[in-house]
């Protein structure tokens, strides 16, 4: 979890790796610092600290705030795509599919700390992008990334319909978390009243 | 519940000052100005006063819209039909909800907070409003076999809500779209395929 000081060196002019190096530091770091103060008060100084490097050579890569908030969501949006990738690369079988989206989707929601935190902390910077018209987007780009994975089992439409049908039930027990572990009620819903009607449709068998 | 009908006014004040002013800006003033009781009143009702206020007409007018929503759709001859009509009555009912339309608008990292805390509330309503309407399928042998009615009933409930705030992928301005959703989709794990699709036995 601790870093070295970034070497001087590693400053503009020297680009590609260490202007990578330095945006996965401070990605790294916004993500611990969210995780610890909340999204309102952070600073660029908490992100800088977090991240074990200067307030200067942030500030040379990343004009302010905003444009560490901008690479987070980009770093994150790219991890999850990997994720989701690395999860569904050894399914041979649609319930096999359908299980591990179900699985990889609670589990990135569960598991991430920054995001918990502000759920519980501070609802009403993350909530907008969950509810209503940010569920809208949101259901709309999971069912485009989970599709292309359930196409191997059956036709694209149909794929988009049950990527965004998982989507919407990781979100809804994200949400309004059940009684126990979240992502064991997300695969057993799954398991229950996905997986099986799926699968006759696609003729797969269960 | 001493004096439902006072507490009711206030409310309905809330209501109308949050449509006026926002969730930050309505004070205990501007409701009692809105419904006609005291601010001596009001806090009687309301000790936790301004914040409480604001809450609980969040949650009232919640309840309410779920309430008229149940009413819209208890005639439903069975379950694909009641999810068809209460997706399409909610929606409107949602869109047409200008005091909602509005704070979503304006002030989402207010409301989404308040309205989130009542989902876990509204889910249990709408699973019980779903038990008859289940029992009903699993009589009639619509059910698919080994279903838990309990499990079933949350399930929707979660699928119902959620469809509500985001159609996501689905246009519900659509007939057509909707059922697709409900029958290919929410209900193709819950009911047998003969009662999905009966007239393609």
């Amino acid at each position: 979890m601790t870093y070295e000081p970034l070497s001087a060196t590693s400053v503009p002019g020297t680009e590609g790796q260490g202007s990578q190096e330095v945006t996965a530091r401070v990605v790294e770091g916004a993500l611990r610092a969210i995780a610890r103060f909340g999204l309102t008060k952070l600073t660029v100084d908490d992100v800088a600290r977090e991240a074990g490097i200067s307030r200067a050579t942030l500030y040379r890569y990343f004009p302010g705030r905003g444009a560490v908030l901008a690479a987070v969501v980009e770093s994150e949006t790219a991890r999850l795509q990997r994720g989701l990738d690395d999860a569904l690369a050894d399914t041979t079988s649609l319930s096999e599919a359908l299980a591990a989206v179900a699985g990889f989707g609670a589990g990135a929601f569960v598991g991430h700390e920054a995001l918990q935190h502000l759920l519980a902390t501070e609802p009403g910077t993350v909530l907008p992008h969950l509810c209503f018209s940010g569920a809208d987007t949101l259901l709309r780009v999971a069912a485009e990334r989970i599709a292309p994975h359930l196409c191997r089992f059956m036709g694209p439409l149909e794929a988009r319909r049950t990527g965004e049908l998982l989507a919407r039930i990781v979100l809804s027990y994200a949400l309004a978390p059940p009684p126990g572990p979240t992502e064991a009620a997300v695969l057993s819903v799954v398991r229950e009243f996905v997986i099986p009607a799926a699968s006759e449709r696609s003729g797969t068998g269960g | 519940m001493e004096s439902p009908t006072v507490r009711e006014r206030v409310l309905e004040g809330g209501l109308i000052s949050i449509g006026r002013y926002g969730l930050a800006r309505t004070t205990v003033d501007d409701v009692a100005q809105a419904s006609g009781v005291s601010r001596a009143t009001i806090y009687r009702h309301f000790p936790g006063g301004r914040e409480q206020l604001v809450a609980d007409t969040v949650a009232w007018e919640t309840s309410r819209f779920f309430q008229r929503l149940g009413e819209a759709v208890a005639g439903a001859p069975d379950l694909c039909v009641l999810l068809e009509d209460a997706l399409a009555f909610a929606r409107k009912a949602l869109a047409e909800h200008a005091v909602f339309q509005r704070v979503v608008q304006t002030e989402p990292e207010r409301l989404l907070p308040l309205i989130t805390v009542e989902a876990n509330r509204i889910l249990p309503m709408i699973g019980a409003f779903l038990v008859p309407f289940l029992e009903r399928e699993r009589i009639a042998g619509r059910l698919r076999e080994g279903a838990d009615v309990g499990r079933t009933a949350e399930f929707i409930a979660r699928m119902v809500l959620s469809c509500i705030g985001a159609p996501g992928v689905y246009d519900f301005d659509d007939p057509a779209d909707i059922k697709l959703l409900v029958r290919e989709q929410l209900l193709a794990g819950v009911l047998v395929q003969g009662a999905i699709l009966p007239q393609h036995p």
